[in-house]
């Protein structure tokens, strides 16, 4: 194994993808699923508004929503153009089982999945109808300020981190809220990085 | 011999040695058939490719999205219109290689191209799972050149490449580096080992191999294949801004990725050049360097101090 060849590698060569190819697959993303990204959000919505009690409901949508991040996005479409396309994934797919076993620890513990007393089911339902919100910005166009990525919002990597670090925050107490963040905080690294790259 | 026998004889030897490519009446670059397809020998074999090929990375990294595989399509029509031949890909540049495979095959265009790609793994018994995988993107049966790209376990892979040779899988193998990278170890490897081709960066604003890697490969006989010769697009687009030199069509050129190509081809030890691009208009201005003539060293010269006082 020649290592030293390995550190040759700048971000040039990691930048595999044309801008265009980059927003070609969001634009064919989009309009294949985006019945699903729109039920998606309802079912965090309808959950913040109605569910807020049942943290643990929640943390199940957000399972979900990281599963298809990382099957249908990171390996159907980006994988498409990028290398270890399958790695990927199954580094996303680590988040899913993430909040797979903070429900599961809700259920045995329920005190785990509750926020601080003191914060009142309104304040609680108020911020996370924001976070769903906030997380529905086309964050890519946003930060490119290219209007054609205005697209790529919904079920993408900065829509859904957001809305998890969002989440886990808001509906989560101790240090256990801090297992689900790192993977979330370094997708929206590995976006901001490679949008550089990009644009 | 009858007098009349052996001035006909004579005839046909003068008439023999003005075809033969390998004739030393020719030099290293010799016209092709068609108008003027500018091409250069093949050291080892005395093969003619032509000097201007076609790159694959990012270009053709475009996926399942079938319109821009259609685009890309093409592309490698105009590029084989033109007179092209030579494609270079590598399974590093994402679904590339599987996109020309398509293109290729659409065009039907098997017999018509010298295929390059390369083995990029640090394994080594992977470099015979990612050669046969190469084999089955582009829709080959086999591979003009297979090259070790970057240098990864070139130790182990070059063995490997040599027995591909020895059964007929490849006719030649070749070591590629690009951003100026590695050249001590490049030039090492070129001084011990039997190479048929090289593989690394040279342009208008990068000449770093001038006096190290390019007459080492001629002193060799190794065929070199250019990569960047428009500096990944950043050089080309700087000086699309600028005006052309007043005296280009002295030198043939019609726009400055004729001028860069020409530079760059010209070199005696270059056999290649093999700028990448994802647009039609772009692959048109780029083959426009593989007619007309190859520049004087003083023609080059000429157009980098020009390029360096813009």
């Amino acid at each position: 194994m020649n290592w030293k060849t390995l550190f040759d590698y700048r971000l040039d060569d990691v930048m595999m993808v044309s801008p265009e190819v980059y927003e070609a697959l969001h634009q064919s993303y989009l309009q294949q699923y985006v019945l699903i990204q729109w039920c998606f959000w309802l079912l965090l919505l309808v959950q913040v508004i109605w569910l807020v009690r049942y943290p643990t409901v929640l943390q199940l949508s957000l399972a979900l929503l990281w599963a298809w991040l990382a099957y249908q996005y990171v390996y159907q479409t980006l994988g498409q153009v990028i290398l270890a396309g399958g790695l990927l994934a199954g580094i996303v797919a680590i988040q899913s089982c993430i909040h797979l076993l903070l429900a599961l620890a809700g259920r045995l513990r329920p005190r785990l999945l509750r926020s601080e007393q003191k914060r009142s089911v309104k304040l609680r339902t108020g911020l996370g109808i924001g976070i769903v919100v906030a997380g529905l910005a086309p964050w890519q166009a946003i930060v490119t300020g290219q209007y054609s990525l205005s697209l790529s919002y919904g079920l993408g990597v900065l829509p859904t981190a957001i809305v998890t670090i969002g989440f886990v925050h808001l509906f989560c107490k101790g240090w256990y809220r801090w297992l689900a963040v790192p993977l979330p905080v370094l997708s929206i690294l590995a976006v901001l990085i490679l949008l550089f790259g990009l644009y | 011999m009858h007098r009349r026998r052996f001035i006909w004889k004579l005839g046909c030897a003068g008439i023999a040695m003005l075809c033969n490519p390998f004739s030393p009446v020719s030099s290293l670059e010799a016209k092709d058939a068609k108008p003027s397809v500018l091409r250069k020998k093949i050291r080892g074999t005395g093969e003619l490719i032509p000097v201007i090929g076609m790159g694959t990375w990012i270009t053709f990294n475009v996926g399942k999205i079938q319109r821009l595989r259609d685009q890309r399509t093409q592309v490698l029509q105009a590029f084989l219109d033109a007179g092209g031949t030579v494609i270079d890909s590598s399974p590093m540049y994402g679904s590339s290689e599987e996109v020309v495979g398509y293109a290729i095959t659409k065009l039907g265009a098997r017999q018509k191209v010298f295929a390059a790609t390369k083995i990029w793994t640090s394994d080594t018994a992977e470099g015979g799972e990612q050669f046969k995988d190469s084999l089955s993107r582009w829709g080959l049966p086999d591979f003009e050149l297979e090259q070790i790209h970057n240098l990864v376990n070139w130790q182990d892979h070059l063995s490997f490449l040599q027995d591909l040779k020895k059964e007929g899988r490849i006719r030649y193998l070749g070591i590629t580096t690009s951003h100026g990278r590695r050249h001590a170890d490049f030039a090492r490897i070129m001084e011990q080992y039997d190479l048929d081709f090289v593989q690394f960066t040279y342009n208008l604003t990068n000449r770093d191999v001038e006096n190290s890697l390019l007459p080492l490969a001629q002193e060799r006989q190794i065929a070199v294949i250019i990569n960047r010769p428009f500096g990944g697009g950043g050089l080309i687009r700087r000086l699309k801004q600028k005006p052309l030199p007043p005296w280009h069509q002295e030198l043939e050129c019609q726009n400055w990725p004729e001028l860069a190509l020409k530079f760059i081809v010209s070199h005696p030890a270059v056999t290649v050049a093999i700028p990448a691009t994802s647009k039609v208009a772009h692959m048109k201005e780029n083959m426009g360097a593989v007619h007309g003539r190859l520049l004087e060293e003083r023609e080059r010269q000429r157009l980098l101090q020009y390029v360096a006082n813009l």
